[in-house]
Parts: C-alpha cells; sequence; structure tokens
C-alpha cells in the first residue's frame, strides 16, 4: 500500500478518536435518559475554549489548565441535565421539545462563548508536545496524534471497566436496558441522568483539551463536531459503545484517506454522502439493533 | 360549535390583522431598502410555513430547513444569471419548488428510514453542508456568491412597492395552502401520524409514505421562498443558508406555535422583526432566541398561539359537567335504586334507526376472520402458542383470559403490528399476517387500543371524523383543493362520525377536547372512531376497563348493532359478565394456549376454565346485572394469577 495511504489511516484514526469522544458522550446520556443530546458538540468547543483561555491567555500550567478545562466542561453539562433535561424526564414522552431544548442550549451556549471570545479570528493554543514528527520506518506521525489517540483510548477502557465492574455503572447498564424495571429495583434514575451527564462532560472536556492545538480557538465549530460525532454513531450503529468507537475511528479513517485523493474542502460533505448511503443500505449501521425511533 | 370553531375564529382574525398590516406596511416606509427587508421576512416566513408542515402537523423532527431553502436558492440564482432575460418571479418561484421538492426526496428518502431525531441530525447536516460546499463549488459562485446586481442582463420587471405586495400575496396563498393541508384527508393522516404511529398505522395510514410526503410537501413553500429572496435580495451567497437560519427558523415556529396556521407565521414575524429591526440588540441576540426557545420547548410547548388559547397550559380543568364526580354520583345513583336508564348518556335506544345504513361495513362483502395454529415467541416467552380461532361476520368472539395470557398480542397480530412466527391469519382470501398494519386496515379492520390513541388537542369529533375521512373514500388533492367532490367525502366523514358518537352515547361531547374529557368517554371515543369506519371486522381491546354503569349499557348497545349490522367483533376483555352476557362465542386464553373455545355456557361448564382461570369465583359468571367493573376484573385478575 501506499505510504501516503498509510499515513493517512494513521492521522485518521487520531481524528476518529476526537469523533469518538463526542459519540460516547451521545451514547453515555442517551442509555442513560433516552435523550439525544444535541449540545454534545457545543461542550466539546467549549472545552477548546476553555483551553485556550487557561493556556494562551492565561499561561497556567498544563495540569492546572487540564483541571479548569474538565471541571469547567463537566459542570456546563451538569447545569444542562439540571436546566433543560430534567423537566422533560418528568413527563415521558412528550414530543420533541426535548431536542429542540438543546439545541437551544447549545446556541446559548455558543452565543455566550461567541460574546466573550470577541470577533477575531481563530488564535493558536499552546501544546506540551514537541512539534515534531515521529518516524517509524515511512509511517509518520505527530505526538499529537499519539494523544489523541491514545485520550480516546483510555476513556474507552475507563468506561467498559466502569459498565462492567462498579456498581453505578451496572446500575446505568440497567437503566439503559429498561429503565422502568431499573426504577423498581430502587436504582435512582434521576441520579443516572447526572452521572450520565457528568462523564459525557468529561468526555467532551478531555475531547476539547486535547485537540485545542489542532483546531485552534474557533467559537463555531461546535455544530460541526456535533454532526461528526452523530455520522460516526449512525455508521457504527446507535446505542452501544462498540458501534461508537468503530464508526467514529471508520469515519475518521474514510475521511483522511479521501483528502489524499479528492478535496479537502468536501471533506464534510464526503461524510454527510457517507451517512445518507448507510441509511439507504443498512440503517441501523454496522453493529445496530437498536431502533432509534422511541424520539 | 363552541370550543373549537371559536378557536377557529379567532385564529383566521389574528391571521386577517398580520396579512392586512402586511399589505399596509408600505404606507409606513417605501424606500428601496426596507421594502427589501420586508421581502426578506417574507421569504423567511415561508420557509417557517413550511417547516411548520413536517414538524408541526406530521409531528416529524426536522430541523434544518435552511438546507433545502440553500438548495432551491441556489437553483434560482444560478439560473437568473445563466438566463437573465427569462428570469421572472413566476418561473424562479416554480424553479425553486420544483428544486426544492427533489432535494426533499432526496434527503427524505433515506433520513426518514429510521426517523427520529436521526431525521433531525440527518437534517441538520444537510442545512451545514449546503453552504460549506456551495462556499467552494464554481457552480454557486464559490465563497462571494452568485450577485445578479452585477449582472448587466438581469432586470427585474418587478420592483418597488408592487413586487414587495405581489410577495405578500405568494405569503396569503401559502398560508390559505397551509391550512386547507391541515383540515384536509392529508392533515388528518398528518396529525394521527404526529399523535402515535400505532393510531395512523391502525387507520391505513402508510407510515414511511405519509411522512416523505409531509417533509415534500414542506419544501415547497421553502422552495418558493428562496426563489423570492434570490428575485428580491439579488443575490444568493453562502451566508444566506447559514446554519444560523435553520435554528431562526425552527425558533420562530416553536415561539409561535408548533401545529397551528397562524403560529409559524406569527413568530416568524417576531423573531425576524427582531433580528431585522432592533439592530441594539444584535449582540445579545443568540441568548436571547435560544433562552425563549429553549423556554417555549419546556414549558409552553404550544407557543404564543397556545398561551393566547390557553391550551397551551397544561392544566386540563374539567369543565364542570364533566366533574368525574358528578359521573361517580351517577353511577352510584343507579347501582343503589335499580335504575337502568343511564342519565347523562343519551340512552341508545334513542338513537335514529337511520344509522345503520351509515355504519354498515361499505359493500365490502365481510368474510370471516381466521386465525389458524398461530405463534408467538419474545425472547425466550411464548407469549402465543397455537392459538386458532374464527369470528364469523355479524358475531361477537370474546378472547378472554388473566394478565398476561396473551390476549393483546393476539390483537396485535391480527392487525398486523407484530409479525407472527408460525400459523397463518386470513380474512378470507386475504393473509393478514403477511401485511403491515396500514395494509390491514385498508381491509376494513378497525381497532381500539388499551390505551385511548385520542388525539388530546382535537375534539372527539374532530378525532373521529378525521379517522373517517382518512379511511373514506374520495382524492387527496380533491380534499385539499375542496373540490366539490372533496366537500362532499368531508361532509361525509362528519356525518358518520356525528352518527358513530350518537351511537356510542358521546354525542354531547362532540365538540369537546379530548384533553378534557375523562378516561371513560375517551374509551368510548376509541370505540367510536373504529365503528367510523364502518369495519367489516372490529377489534376491541379492553373497551370496557374503568366504564361506569351507564357507559357500559352503551357500549353493550354499541356492540349489539355492530354485530347486527354484519361486522364481526373481537372483543378482548376482563370484564367476565360483560362479556358472558355479549359473546356468542367465548375463547380461553392460559399461558398462551387456547384451553378452551366454545358458547358461553359451554365455557361455564368448562371445569378446565375454571380450575385454570376462575377459579372459586365461578358463581360470579352467572351474575346477570354487571358489578361495578373494576370489581369483578381485580377478582377475575387474581384469580389469574393463583
Amino acid at each position: 500500500m501506499d505510504r501516503i495511504v498509510i499515513n493517512a489511516i494513521i492521522a485518521g484514526l487520531a481524528v476518529g478518536g476526537v469523533y469518538g469522544l463526542i459519540a460516547i458522550g451521545y451514547t453515555v446520556v442517551y442509555n442513560g435518559t433516552r435523550i439525544f443530546n444535541l449540545a454534545q458538540g457545543t461542550l466539546f468547543m467549549l472545552g477548546v475554549m476553555l483551553s485556550y483561555f487557561c493556556l494562551d491567555k492565561e499561561h497556567w500550567p498544563q495540569w492546572l489548565s487540564i483541571i479548569v478545562v474538565l471541571a469547567g466542561v463537566a459542570a456546563v453539562s451538569l447545569i444542562e441535565e439540571a436546566v433543560i433535561v430534567r423537566p422533560f424526564l418528568k413527563r415521558r414522552g412528550e414530543g420533541i421539545g426535548w431536542f429542540i431544548a438543546t439545541l437551544a442550549f447549545a446556541t446559548i451556549i455558543q452565543a455566550i462563548v461567541i460574546r466573550l471570545y470577541g470577533d477575531h479570528p481563530p488564535e493558536p493554543v499552546p501544546s506540551p508536545l514537541p512539534s515534531s514528527p515521529i518516524f517509524i520506518g515511512f509511517v509518520h506521525f505527530t505526538w499529537q496524534q499519539v494523544l489523541t489517540l491514545g485520550a480516546f483510548v483510555a476513556v474507552c477502557v475507563l468506561l467498559f471497566w466502569f459498565y462492567k465492574v462498579t456498581w453505578v455503572g451496572q446500575a446505568m447498564r440497567a437503566t439503559a436496558a429498561d429503565r422502568e424495571v431499573a426504577m423498581l429495583r430502587g436504582i435512582d434514575v434521576r441520579r443516572i441522568s447526572q452521572l450520565a451527564f457528568l462523564i459525557a462532560g468529561l468526555a467532551a472536556g478531555i475531547g476539547g483539551y486535547v485537540v485545542a492545538p489542532i483546531v485552534f480557538s474557533d467559537p463555531s465549530i461546535g455544530l460541526n463536531y456535533a454532526i461528526l460525532g452523530f455520522i460516526a454513531l449512525a455508521l457504527g450503529g446507535f446505542g452501544s459503545m462498540r458501534g461508537a468507537i468503530v464508526g467514529a475511528l471508520g469515519l475518521g479513517v474514510v475521511e483522511q484517506v479521501y483528502d489524499v485523493y479528492g478535496n479537502a474542502s468536501y471533506e464534510t460533505a464526503v461524510s454527510v454522502v457517507l451517512l445518507i448511503v448507510v441509511l439507504l443500505i443498512r440503517p441501523t449501521g454496522v453493529f445496530g439493533s437498536l431502533k432509534a425511533r422511541e424520539v | 360549535m363552541k370550543t373549537r370553531t371559536g378557536r377557529n375564529r379567532r385564529e383566521m382574525i389574528v391571521l386577517g390583522v398580520i396579512f392586512a398590516a402586511l399589505f399596509l406596511l408600505p404606507l409606513l416606509n417605501n424606500n428601496t431598502f426596507r421594502l427589501q427587508q420586508y421581502e426578506y421576512i417574507v421569504a423567511v416566513t415561508l420557509v417557517a410555513i413550511g417547516l411548520n408542515i413536517v414538524v408541526g402537523y406530521a409531528g416529524q423532527l426536522v430541523l434544518g430547513p435552511g438546507g433545502i431553502f440553500g438548495i432551491a436558492g441556489y437553483a434560482a440564482a444560478v439560473f437568473a444569471n445563466d438566463h437573465p432575460s427569462d428570469a421572472d418571479l413566476i418561473l424562479l418561484c416554480l424553479l425553486g419548488l420544483v428544486a426544492a421538492s427533489v432535494a426533499g426526496l432526496i434527503i427524505g428518502a433515506p433520513a426518514l428510514r429510521v426517523g427520529g431525531f436521526y431525521l433531525g441530525m440527518a437534517t441538520l447536516a444537510i442545512a451545514v453542508i449546503v453552504p460549506s460546499v456551495a462556499s467552494v463549488m464554481n457552480l454557486t459562485g464559490a465563497s462571494t456568491g452568485i450577485s445578479l446586481l452585477s449582472n448587466l442582463e438581469f432586470s427585474p420587471k418587478l420592483g418597488g412597492v408592487g413586487l414587495y405586495e405581489l410577495c405578500v400575496g405568494v405569503l396569503v396563498i401559502a398560508a390559505v395552502w397551509s391550512w386547507l393541508l391541515l383540515h384536509s384527508r392529508v392533515g388528518h393522516r398528518f396529525q394521527a401520524l404526529a399523535n402515535s404511529e400505532d393510531l395512523a398505522a391502525s387507520l391505513g395510514v402508510i407510515g414511511f409514505r405519509t411522512k416523505l410526503l409531509a417533509f415534500v410537501l414542506s419544501a415547497w413553500p421553502a422552495g418558493v421562498g428562496a426563489a423570492i429572496y434570490v428575485y428580491t435580495q439579488q443575490f444568493f451567497v453562502p451566508d444566506s443558508a447559514d446554519p444560523n437560519l435553520s435554528i431562526y427558523v425552527l425558533a420562530a415556529c416553536i415561539i409561535g406555535g408548533v401545529g397551528s396556521v397562524l403560529g409559524p407565521i406569527l413568530g416568524s414575524l417576531v423573531v425576524f422583526g427582531i433580528n431585522e429591526f432592533l439592530g441594539g440588540l444584535a449582540q445579545w441576540q443568540d441568548i436571547v432566541f435560544g433562552v425563549l426557545l429553549a423556554g417555549f420547548a419546556i414549558l409552553c410547548p404550544e407557543g404564543i398561539v397556545g398561551l393566547i388559547d390557553g391550551t397551551g397550559t397544561r392544566t386540563l380543568t374539567l369543565p364542570p359537567a364533566l366533574d368525574p364526580r358528578r359521573l361517580l354520583n351517577t353511577r352510584r345513583t343507579a347501582v343503589d335504586h335499580g335504575e337502568v336508564t343511564p342519565r347523562r348518556h343519551r340512552a341508545p335506544a334513542t338513537t335514529p334507526v337511520t344509522l345503520d345504513a351509515e355504519l354498515a361495513p361499505s359493500s365490502r362483502e365481510t368474510p370471516s376472520l381466521n386465525v389458524s395454529r398461530v405463534s408467538k415467541t419474545f425472547g425466550a416467552v411464548r407469549a402465543v402458542d397455537d392459538v386458532s380461532l374464527t369470528v364469523a361476520p355479524g358475531t361477537v368472539h370474546a378472547l378472554i383470559g388473566s394478565n398476561g395470557s396473551g390476549k393483546t398480542t393476539v390483537l396485535n397480530l391480527i392487525s398486523g403490528f407484530y409479525r407472527i412466527d408460525g400459523g397463518q391469519i386470513t380474512l378470507g382470501e386475504a393473509r393478514l399476517d403477511r401485511m403491515s398494519a396500514g395494509r390491514v386496515a385498508h381491509l376494513g379492520i378497525a381497532r381500539t387500543f388499551q390505551a385511548p390513541k385520542l388525539i388530546l388537542r382535537q375534539t372527539l369529533l374532530e378525532n373521529v371524523a378525521g379517522a373517517a375521512s382518512i379511511q373514506g373514500g374520495g382524492h387527496d388533492l380533491g380534499s385539499v383543493l375542496r373540490t366539490p367532490a372533496g366537500i362532499r367525502a368531508a361532509r361525509h366523514a362528519n356525518e358518520v362520525a356525528r352518527d358513530a358518537l350518537e351511537e356510542t352515547g358521546l354525542g354531547d361531547f362532540a365538540h369537546e377536547l379530548v384533553a378534557r374529557l375523562p378516561h371513560g368517554l375517551r374509551r368510548l371515543g376509541e370505540v367510536a372512531r373504529a365503528l367510523a369506519v364502518s369495519p367489516s371486522l372490529l377489534l376491541l381491546d379492553e373497551p370496557a376497563a374503568g366504564l361506569t354503569h351507564s357507559e357500559l349499557e352503551s357500549l353493550d348497545a354499541v356492540i349489539r348493532r355492530a354485530a347486527a349490522r354484519g361486522t364481526g367483533v373481537l372483543l378482548v376483555e376482563h370484564n367476565v359478565p360483560f362479556v358472558f352476557r355479549l359473546a356468542e362465542e367465548i375463547t380461553v386464553l392460559h399461558l398462551g394456549q387456547v384451553i378452551s373455545t366454545g358458547t358461553p355456557e359451554q365455557i361455564r361448564g368448562d371445569d378446565a376454565v375454571a380450575e385454570a382461570f376462575l377459579g372459586s369465583q365461578r358463581e360470579l359468571i352467572g351474575d346477570v346485572v354487571p358489578p361495578p367493573a373494576g370489581r369483578i376484573s381485580s377478582v377475575v385478575k387474581e384469580a389469574g394469577r393463583g
């Protein structure tokens, strides 16, 4: 295989890791609350912007910045749970309001961030890593890519462990399988919902912090990443962690390999076309069995 | 005709005032710049009218109306730029409409295969990539877009106030069309779908096709709006279809009130009026709209229109006449004094005899239903195991059994909601087990649901008439355009609905909003809706649960009359005395299997039934006067569990 393609695949896995962190956020929240949180991309954007604020504006050390970014994004995610989602969890099955409410929340957060950031072009965010690429034979990649993919893998491993081993994780899985039965079993579904938003917020924060040096401080990226994260899910199959992981990595690779041959300006368009094709051929995605119909 | 008509009239008056104000707006200020701003608002209001059709009427989650708007806008702009001398407003509008329809089909078909939030995200994705792709394509003028101003050959024949008034005229037409659509059989299908997919399927609505129709119809006003945008603003650039436009239009619909004709128009004027004319707000604008959008979505889902009407608030206070305590008193008196004549409901005997002709199964010959050796497994549970039964036309066949014995599953298998795992179900020659629920309904099989699936924001009459018009004859186009045939069909549906309501004793409540009705009346309303489609086979899922004494009497008479007209009735019911009085034949299910079939006398004497199902409470079957439903069914349930 052409070395350019191999390098593109490696780059694709790193990009896919970013989509994966957003896709996991969707999945965790959906399994805990049956709500598709459209603001997930905006939370990711918030992570990027907070990193910019801590590292570039305030010149805080990396360790402090990480804490501030994660705490900040998780806090906003929990606010969303309290203000936007909880009213809908109280009265189940009422139309499409919740979806629009999460979109509204995303709009508000983005508007506030743009307001605070001001009207100037995106600026780079300092990276803690050396900028020189790593060469292994003819394959080369950057430390940044290693960090991105590493963060994604770490989050996945932690979540698998959490779901499988801890009591709370098992309660979350039970809630995902059957909300009513979980409630009858004495699981506090409200706490599960908070926990889901906390985990999703942390995942978005990690994603934002890790990617900030590549994407720069651009407060308008939220919606784009929200959509790419969703496409990753739709490709892999909605509702399962496995689907989210495979879909995200696959999408990243397809995108980067396409860039080798095609015009990179159409990158997102290609993802959307891919989404449409998958919906036509196999609407439930590669691993999907779940009907994403209950709105 | 109080509640609903008053509401309609108020809506008409407000719309009239709005349109009059729009027509007179140039008196206020008619310089070119202002007129162009007004025309822009008209264009985006058209998009909002379109979005309301798919989101409000049909209940489908579309978030990106700007995508279709962008595609149609570029189509119109590219055409006008290439053929400047041909490009008049009408041609551009037609072009926009066609482009929007095609785009709607291409986007809608895959996105609707999964539906739900998939549709929302897919449409949003389109709304995001249309401007981003257009900004790199040469065809669409890349990042600078297409400017007709700089095209010297493009000289619009219309301009100034005349053009603006024409645009408002188009807006009025779109509003009228939207109203006609809502109150046609197409609109009824959309609303049934929005309320519940199961309800829609039980009325013969094919879900995917109907959703796609709603999606494509919603693209029409967006396409026309895009053409008006191109003609009046004389440019189309990537920013014209910015993703924010989608969010503003959505905000307009939600804030104004989704699902009504007025709502999106009102909301659009508010949202885009603020957007265009309150410059000082600009920096806070997105935050304000976001807060408004979230606030309305959470607290007042029916928008400003709902606030005005008072239906937006969720507290549904019963009118004094419907106070459940009074109904309760009625029942107690009836039982205490041995009275049989119901007080509040019209006695079934007084209903005119002419009804029979109206509600008789329409000219369809009425074949028997045959369920033979049918099985259904859920995971490890064999819910229905080798069940056979026959319902002959004009007879009442009851299906009884304890909770979880598989009664409702059998009903769902017959009506096409579940696929069978073995056996076969036929109606005459037709293999029901190979059909979708919608197709089954087309054969004249009507059903009710255990939990009433009436549309809460409509009156009882609108619910029943809607079902009748969906299932009745007539052409969709005729129904929307109000051709003589269309009007006749609508009138007929209304009459049939009225008769069905009279027959179930609900005549007095025809114009009451369902949301205000107590449970028992809703249950009877379910039966009325099923009757209104003149079914050849009627499947009733626990119609008697929770009914008062007088309501039970009504129900009994209704079922007898339906059978007398030749309709086969399959009755799933826990109220054993009710069943034994009514049914010609009874099938008893236990743990998914038929343990006995026969006439009420045979079942009464069957020891297996007594053993497995009725336990020591056998003497209750002999009761002639039905005791309150709740008690007997709980006795039976307990017996079944033991």
